[in-house]
């Protein structure tokens, strides 16, 4: 199933996959998670560190 | 090397737009700093591996780490790369943008800088809630005070987890709701699209406020979030690297097709001015004007 990078608009297909698994961007790079997988879709990964007051 | 280095981590929906639109100039792009490459430091030298490190005419600053884009646009600058960037905006934090606005008295929140937990609670009392704390890292989002007991939990969590880092930080009076709120972007010192959900039109008053103040700020591209008052249109905050992928243009060109005619400017040769025949040369203004540092913009 396609899912598309919402950091660089690359689309490509994923699969195999479980929720919450962070995967990269073969475009891009950037760590991504996973958030559904039926369908796939994928937001950016949390940041390491704790996000403090924001 | 590629005549436009785009300073970035990464190539986002952002990068790709506006490497196309460099190329659609017929201007060759690359990312900046090349991945892995150490960048040298003052005038070139070969690098170890022996080659000359490869250095771009001009450079755009893309990158969303305002630390790592400070130390980049510190040594093209060094290296007589010019930049485009955000200025004051690009090279420093939410407090010399405030400084630099409120010097050109270009109208803003009442703000404090606040050094400690006590002096946010403080700015928070005497200005009344809702109130906004911004910290100083432009790339860190502003955190919104609605209530007293939410101000006490920010502003307690981010001195105790966050250090001095932390505790510093502007407090801003109120809280401006979305719908009063307008992204306009400015490129070459011109309003060239907006991101906003006010019902309305934007009025001109507030383009011209958001041109006044990448003015202001030396900035050749930059973000101007402007909130509107019953007072009027005050800068509420800047974005030194802003998204734009939901922008809608104001002029006939996007945004990413603006920054590259911005750069399609600066890459046109300097001609030398004539001088005419009868008078004594101005050689203190042809030298200011005639050498590329004048190309150098950020702050
Ligand atoms: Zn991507």
């Amino acid at each position: 199933m396609n899912v598309t990078c919402p950091e660089c608009g690359a689309e490509w297909e994923l699969s195999g996959v479980e929720q919450g698994e962070i995967v990269t961007c073969p475009d891009c790079g950037v760590d991504l998670e996973v958030l559904t997988t039926n369908p796939a879709t994928v937001g950016l990964a949390p940041e390491e560190g704790e996000d403090w007051g924001e | 090397m590629a005549t436009v280095g785009v300073l970035c981590a990464r190539g986002r929906v952002e990068e790709k737009a506006l490497m196309a639109a460099l190329a659609e100039a017929g201007i060759v792009s690359a990312l900046f700093p090349p991945t892995d490459e150490p960048l040298p430091v003052g005038p070139l030298f070969p690098m170890a591996s022996g080659r000359s490190f490869p250095v771009p005419q001009i450079v755009v600053d893309r990158h969303p780490d305002r630390q790592i884009a400070r130390a980049v646009l510190a040594t093209c600058r060094a290296l007589d790369v010019p930049g485009l960037c955000a200025g004051i905006a690009a090279a420093g934090d939410r407090l010399d943008v405030a400084s630099a606005l409120a010097a050109k008295g270009l109208p803003r929140p009442e703000t404090a800088l606040c050094t400690s937990e006590n002096a946010g609670l403080a700015a928070v009392a005497a200005m009344g809630l809702p109130a906004t704390v911004l910290p100083l890292d432009l790339k860190s989002q502003p955190i919104d005070l609605p209530d007293i007991d939410t101000a006490e939990a920010v502003l307690e969590h981010r001195s105790v987890l966050g250090g001095s880092e932390g505790s510093l930080g502007l407090v801003q009076a109120g809280t401006p709701p979305p719908e009063n709120v307008v992204t306009i972007f400015v490129i070459d010192g011109v309003a060239t699209a907006l991101e906003t959900s006010m019902a309305m039109g934007v009025s001109v008053e507030v383009l011209r406020l958001a041109e006044q103040t990448a003015r202001a700020l030396f900035a050749d591209v930059i973000a101007v979030v402007i909130a509107l008052t019953p007072s009027g249109p005050i800068v509420w905050d800047v974005r030194p690297v802003p998204e734009f992928r939901h922008a809608q243009a104001l002029t006939e060109l996007s945004v990413p097709q603006a920054i590259a005619q911005a750069v399609q400017h600066r890459l046109e040769p300097v001609s030398a001015p004539r001088l005419p025949s009868d008078s004594t040369p101005d050689w203190t203004n042809l030298v200011t004007q005639g050498t590329r540092r004048d190309l150098v913009i950020s702050a």
